[in-house]
């Protein structure tokens, strides 16, 4: 048997662009949902409820599981998404948009590691060492055919 | 828009103990998720002829694998945003068309 491997696939820079579009319209934002967080995947999109609040600039996810707190993130122009108050060793969100007749919209983003200097009052849950490897794992090293 | 072939093929691997010859040949462009990729098989690499196969596709997330049941024997696969951060795998065999 042969395997034969394609990717890790990324999300075309065209379609970056069009994600800052959409999160400039309100009326779309809605069909927005959260495909990774903290490393883990989502598979399903139902460890989340979709956005509970969106202001303009700030949009704000609840999560189902209780044990974890609600995030934002803020819209800054076109730099894209910057998670403010999140959860501890926030990282690696992917969001999937979904367009206006409930189909993909090759829309995602995937985010870049917030700053230092951002406050986190999370106590440490226990999921770290989990999520490094999770990290790991996903690690690919293309190779020549 | 040129295609960088060199570049695409960085993101693509093959292992396996096969017999047969394998082809990918892609359209858009790898790796991104606007990508379509049809695989090919055939008996050498002189690709004189080609021998059909059976072909399961599978999304690989977190290192699982998550079959794509809906593409089973469906030698092109076309990437969507649900593809991004993951790696997409066929596993391919050669199949007998005397059943």
């Amino acid at each position: 048997m042969a395997t034969i491997s394609f990717g890790p696939i990324l999300m075309h820079p065209e379609a970056k662009k069009e994600v800052h579009h959409l999160l400039l319209n309100s009326a779309e934002i809605c069909n927005f949902r959260l495909l990774k967080y903290n490393g883990i995947y989502i598979d399903d999109g139902k460890s989340f409820e979709n956005i509970i609040k969106f202001n303009g600039e700030k949009i704000t996810f609840k999560f189902e599981d209780p044990k974890r707190e609600d995030f934002s993130i803020d819209i800054k122009g076109t730099e894209g998404l910057q998670v403010k108050h999140s959860v501890k060793n926030d990282r690696d969100l992917t969001i999937l948009f979904l367009d206006g007749y409930q189909q993909y919209n090759e829309c995602a983003y995937q985010q870049e590691k917030p700053s230092l200097g951002e406050d986190n009052h999370q106590e440490d849950d226990g999921e770290e060492e989990a999520i490094s490897f999770l990290d790991e794992s996903q690690k690919m090293t293309p190779q020549l055919i | 828009m040129s295609i960088d072939l060199q570049n695409q093929t960085r993101y693509m691997s093959l292992t396996g103990d096969h017999t047969f010859y394998i082809e990918a040949a892609i359209k858009g462009g790898l790796p991104y998720q606007n990508s379509t990729v049809v695989v090919y098989a055939f008996e050498n690499v002189d690709k004189a002829i080609p021998i059909q196969i059976r072909i399961k596709w599978f999304r690989v997330v977190g290192g699982r694998n998550y079959e794509i049941s809906e593409c089973e024997d469906n030698n092109t696969f076309i990437f969507s945003a649900a593809d991004i951060g993951s790696t997409v795998r066929a596993a391919i065999k050669a199949k007998d068309i005397r059943g």
